[in-house]
């Protein structure tokens, strides 16, 4: 069984998702963006232009994040909404369905490693989302024999963002896929 | 001692940055150093060239399963890159480290090489690739540069005279024995030692080990369009599994070098001449195609005998050139042993089979003798262009068979 069908995580997330619906701390929204600019951003590509007021909107409203997250959920190829691991434990693998993300240490430095369970030829983007909803979209590329492996090398930030957030078992995991020269 | 190793491609003069040893990550990779994604079909064919029976196996650690290949430009065709790889990873075997400026060497060489390690003869551009390539070698300003060309090249040596020492090569081994002076350990064994108890146990089943891959109905034009998803049975990763029942560490994974088609099949392994036995049986073997190049498995992998539909994989298309096609793999030999192989493919246009049936020969005859009266075809069309692949070898009866079934994989939308 993994994260994203075992019956109490998903009751574990549903209940942080409520909670945060609910933070009385949460920044005030910006209103007026219509929620075709949240699924827009949702169905990004990798090329596609980043709409900043849409990922600020997502931060902001609670509502807008779990409309966000749930359109990711469906479009995602697998997810992982929270780790099996105890509260501020670190984390180096976590299991999308059928997919495993590791993170694993080499003399040469740390390597994000994905076992696809569809070797298919398609590309792959990996999205991560903390507690707060700040995160990172990054694109993994395509298997190469059902593995994707890449270094975190430190001159891409956007690697070592994610990384981080891989490690956090709060963090919400999305493995979606990318057309092959999308 | 340091050492740059020059990548002379047409585009420019490229240079290996790094070999980065893997001993958890697995996978090979070679990726660009202003890029942090794999290149996929360099990494394939780094695969095979540091496979356990590649050309590269006589220096490279056993305790190391895989590397990460960092080059600053990539090679946009050809294998030319191969031999300064394969040289890269000698000199780190010599003890030397691979750096990318202020070397003691700098070693230029071009060329492609087979799974024995000779270089391939073809055309590789020579001087377009020195010219592009003259002025990063003097920038290093190493204190002696090495050009490797090869064999049947020399007509470029006077032009380039006052480069470097300058020696023509046939083959790795030959490359190698030009850098002498680097040498500071031999190679390693690469043939691993019989299993004498295990052979003494059971001597019939190690002198005659059959499996057998059929790779029937890979007919669908869509292949070439878009590869087919795995069938629901190949949805787990393809494990071999041992004596201990526990998995292999290496699934069964045979590469088409120049394709990037996959499928997913199953291997029906049997062991035809010892129906019933459940003992295991270990098999390392290399497919050669009429270059001497192609088909390559990677790792040695444990068949577990009498079984029928115990290990799926992944092949490269052996045609990626014509509608679909169909391939015969017959695997014999004894652990620590290249396995003998007979391959044939047939290829099938609009539906249908086009006659072409090819045959490379094996050091032993092993298909011949094999019956194939226990494969369950699904209909006619399979069953058909089995019995094209399998020729003389045994007469399958087709009659009674639906003419067309549903395939068993599903085609990418």
């Amino acid at each position: 069984m993994t994260e994203d069908d075992d019956p109490d995580l998903s009751a574990f997330a549903r209940a942080r998702n409520w909670r945060r619906l609910n933070d009385p701390d949460r920044k005030p929204a910006p209103v007026g963006l219509p929620f075709t600019r949240i699924i827009t951003h949702a169905e990004r590509g990798p090329d596609s232009v980043f709409d900043f007021a849409a990922e600020r909107y997502i931060r902001a409203n609670s509502g807008a994040r779990m409309f966000y997250y749930g359109l990711l959920d469906r479009i995602a190829v697998a997810n992982s909404p929270v780790a099996r691991a105890a509260s501020g434990e670190k984390v180096t693998e976590r299991r999308l369905g059928g997919n495993v993300v590791k993170l694993l240490r080499e003399d040469s430095g740390l390597y994000l490693v994905i076992e696809v369970s569809d070797p298919g030829s398609s590309g792959y983007e990996i999205e991560a989302r903390d507690n707060q909803a700040e995160g990172v979209r990054v694109r993994v590329g395509a298997p190469i024999e059902g593995i994707i492996s890449i270094r975190i090398d430190p001159r891409f930030p956007e690697l070592e963002d994610l990384a981080r957030l891989l490690e956090d078992p709060t963090s919400s995991l999305w493995l979606l896929r990318v057309l092959e020269g999308a | 001692m340091r050492v740059a190793i020059i990548l002379p491609i047409l585009s420019g003069p490229g240079i290996i940055e790094s070999v980065d040893e893997l001993r958890h990550v697995p996978g090979n990779r070679v990726h660009l150093a202003s890029d942090y994604m794999a290149l996929p079909d360099l990494s394939r064919r780094y695969t095979h060239l540091t496979a356990p029976n590649g050309p590269l196996a006589g220096f490279l650690d056993p305790e190391v399963s895989h590397y990460d290949l960092t080059l600053d430009i990539a090679p946009e065709s050809g294998r030319s890159w191969e031999l300064p790889v394969a040289l890269a990873h000698w000199c780190l075997f010599q003890g030397h480290e691979i750096v990318v400026e202020s070397p003691d060497i700098a070693i230029w060489a071009t060329g492609a090489l087979q799974s024995d390690g000779e270089i391939l003869s073809e055309s590789y551009h020579v001087a377009a690739k020195l010219a592009s390539s003259a002025g990063r070698l003097e920038a290093l300003r190493p204190e002696r540069s090495i050009l490797l060309l090869p064999y049947g090249q020399d007509a470029y040596k006077a032009t380039i005279s006052n480069t470097g020492e300058i020696f023509s090569v046939t083959s790795l081994d030959d490359a190698v024995g030009k850098l002498d002076f680097l040498k500071k350990r031999p190679p390693l064994s690469v043939t691993a030692p019989p299993d004498t108890t295990r052979l003494a146990s059971r001597p019939k089943l190690w002198h005659v080990l059959a499996g057998l891959a059929i790779l029937a109905l890979l007919a669908g034009y869509a292949f070439l369009q878009s590869p087919p998803l795995p069938d629901l049975d190949a949805k787990q990763p393809a494990r071999s599994v041992d004596a201990s029942g526990k998995p292999a560490a290496n699934p069964l994974v045979i590469e088409h070098y120049t394709s990037r088609t996959t499928y997913t099949a199953t291997l029906y392994a049997v062991d035809l001449y010892n129906p019933g036995v459940s003992a295991v049986h270990d098999i390392s073997l290399r497919i050669a195609n009429k270059e001497g190049l192609g088909l390559l498995v990677q790792e040695g992998f444990i068949v577990p005998a009498g079984a029928r539909k115990s290990v799926s994989f992944i092949l490269y298309s052996v045609a990626p050139d014509v509608d679909s096609s169909a391939a015969l793999i017959c695997l014999s030999g004894r652990a620590g042993e290249d396995a003998a192989i007979h391959y044939r493919k047939t290829e099938l246009s609009n539906g249908n089979i086009t006659a072409l049936s090819e045959r490379f020969e094996a050091p032993y005859p092993v298909c011949d003798d094999l019956d194939f009266s226990w494969i369950r075809f699904p209909d006619r069309k399979s069953c058909e262009a089995t019995q094209l692949l399998i020729g003389e070898i045994d007469r399958l009866d087709c009659r009674g068979l639906p003419e067309e079934a549903e395939p068993a994989y599903h085609l990418a939308k």
